[in-house]
């Protein structure tokens, strides 16, 4: 813990949720004619103010969520809590520097400054082979990765070690919320899993390869619905407590076979839990709530830039979803 | 000094105690939500500060309730009545309602302070909307407090 309480960290995430960008902005930037019209209502909202020199909406968005990010770190009463959502950005950091190496090219101008592990630690400890200030499972499956020379694998397994970091960390930190939403974020990998390698038809091996080994399913159901037709799915994917939502998912999907809607209605449905939570003055819920509201601000905003930038590219029309 | 003087002097000081402390963590479990907002939002500390005092009532209830026994007992002039064993424990009856309502009532009444203060960094203008629920709390309190005069003013 680190001395801040709840209380505090909740008024000021209070504060700072007025910074959302509102409905209204929300329309006029819809209306905005093109990339630069865009910029220029997000400054006139102070969006991403801090990336004073920021000539693009990516720009912007980046230099905002290092703003948040930099907020959250600050104002977090539980960080080892917190730390759990930044934990996917070290992955990326990773994987970049080790398919660096890899291809013999250098990608330190590519890695995210908002992971749990300092980038500079990271670099120094993947030079020097020395892993002990980085988490076990992390260090292990970094040294395991140095001697694979297949991409797909180095990916597979640092995105292994971070989900089990996040895994046993709600183990030893128990919070019933967070480990409500992570539980949906390993099922929808799962669940991902098993319908990407139907699609394209991989042998079983393959696929139980790719399935973690956390969530609510049963791995026993999961192995079954492997090579079942898409509407058998829900027979073995649609149970445990959040049966009745994944069910409609799965139906949804057995009609349209679109994975992406998958993968979209399982991230709103884990937004969704935390989400309930915004208005909990005594928990992490509204601290969580506002980080994935901006994240999802920050996407809807590059989604609808890169619409701008072209026209002909028909990229999924994304609606800001604030509320759900 | 009769025993009965000494568990009247017990009540007093246990009713001054619990809602005392009732109404300290209260008041810290509202400041801190208030520190919170007016970090972001310095213009809301006039409607932040309403809101986080609330909580302090119950600790002048208690002491109210405190002076009101010594009052009583003869004590806070230096010179107490005498008074049996039985009219003492029922001075420390007197100051069980409030100082047990106070100690609860003050928790409860901070934490729903800190949500209608995160309610009005949100909305500023939710400000009196907060201030009535967080207030509601506050019923339970006052008729603590009466109950503990009532039994008081009945002790013979």
């Amino acid at each position: 813990m680190s001395g801040i309480s709840y209380p505090f960290a909740v008024g000021r995430i209070k504060g700072l949720e007025n910074k959302l960008i509102d409905q209204n902005v929300w329309q006029r930037l819809s209306e905005a004619e093109d990339e630069p019209a865009m910029i220029k209502i997000l400054k006139e909202n102070s969006y991403g103010s801090s990336g004073n020199g920021s000539h693009t909406v990516n720009e912007m968005v980046a230099s905002e969520l290092n703003e948040v990010n930099l907020d959250i770190k600050s104002i977090s009463p539980d960080p080892t809590l917190t730390n759990l959502f930044y934990y996917p950005e070290d992955a990326y950091n990773i994987k970049i520097l080790l398919k660096g190496i890899l291809i013999r090219k250098d990608a330190k101008s590519l890695l995210h400054p908002s992971g749990v592990i300092d980038v500079t630690n990271l670099i120094d400890a993947i030079s020097d082979e020395n892993y002990n200030d980085l988490p076990p499972i992390i260090g292990k499956s970094i040294k395991d990765s140095l001697d694979l020379d297949d991409p797909f694998e180095i990916s597979q397994k640092i995105d292994n070690a971070v989900l089990i970091t996040i895994r046993d960390t709600l183990i030893t930190h128990h919070n019933i919320l967070l480990k409500h939403y992570f539980d949906i974020i390993f099922d929808k990998i799962n669940i991902l899993a098993i319908l990407r390698g139907n699609a394209l038809k991989w042998n079983p091996e393959r696929i139980i390869q790719l399935l973690f080994d956390g969530g609510t399913l049963d791995p026993k159901d999961m192995c079954k619905a492997i090579g079942q037709t898409d509407k058998q799915l829900y027979s073995y994917l649609a149970t445990g407590p959040n049966r009745a939502t994944y069910r409609k998912i799965l139906e949804g999907y057995s009609k349209q076979h679109i994975i992406s809607e998958v993968e979209s209605q399982l991230d709103d449905f884990a937004f969704s839990t935390i989400h309930e939570e915004k208005n909990d003055s005594f928990g992490i819920g509204p601290i969580i709530n506002y980080l994935l509201e901006k994240r999802r601000e920050g996407a809807s905003l590059r989604v609808m830039a890169a619409q701008k930038n072209n026209p002909s590219n028909h990229l999924e029309k994304k609606t800001y979803r604030g509320d759900v | 000094m009769t025993q009965g003087i000494i568990i009247a002097a017990f009540g007093a000081a246990i009713c001054a105690l619990l809602s005392g402390i009732g109404s300290a963590v209260g008041v810290q479990i509202a400041g801190q939500a208030a520190a919170g907002v007016t970090s972001d939002q310095p213009d809301l500390f006039g409607k932040v500060l309403v809101l986080q005092a609330l909580p302090g009532t119950q600790g002048i209830y208690g002491f109210l309730m405190a002076v009101l026994i010594l009052v009583q007992t003869g004590m806070i002039s230096g010179a107490p009545h005498s008074i049996s064993i039985m009219q003492g424990w029922a001075y420390f009856a007197a100051a069980l309602p409030i100082a047990i309502v106070g100690l609860l009532s003050g928790i409860a009444q901070g934490k729903t302070a800190a949500a209608a203060i995160h309610m009005t960094g949100k909305d500023p203008d939710s400000s009196a909307k907060g201030i009535t629920m967080t207030a509601l709390v506050e019923t339970y309190a006052i008729l603590a407090l009466l109950a503990s005069i009532l039994i008081l003013f009945s002790i013979k």
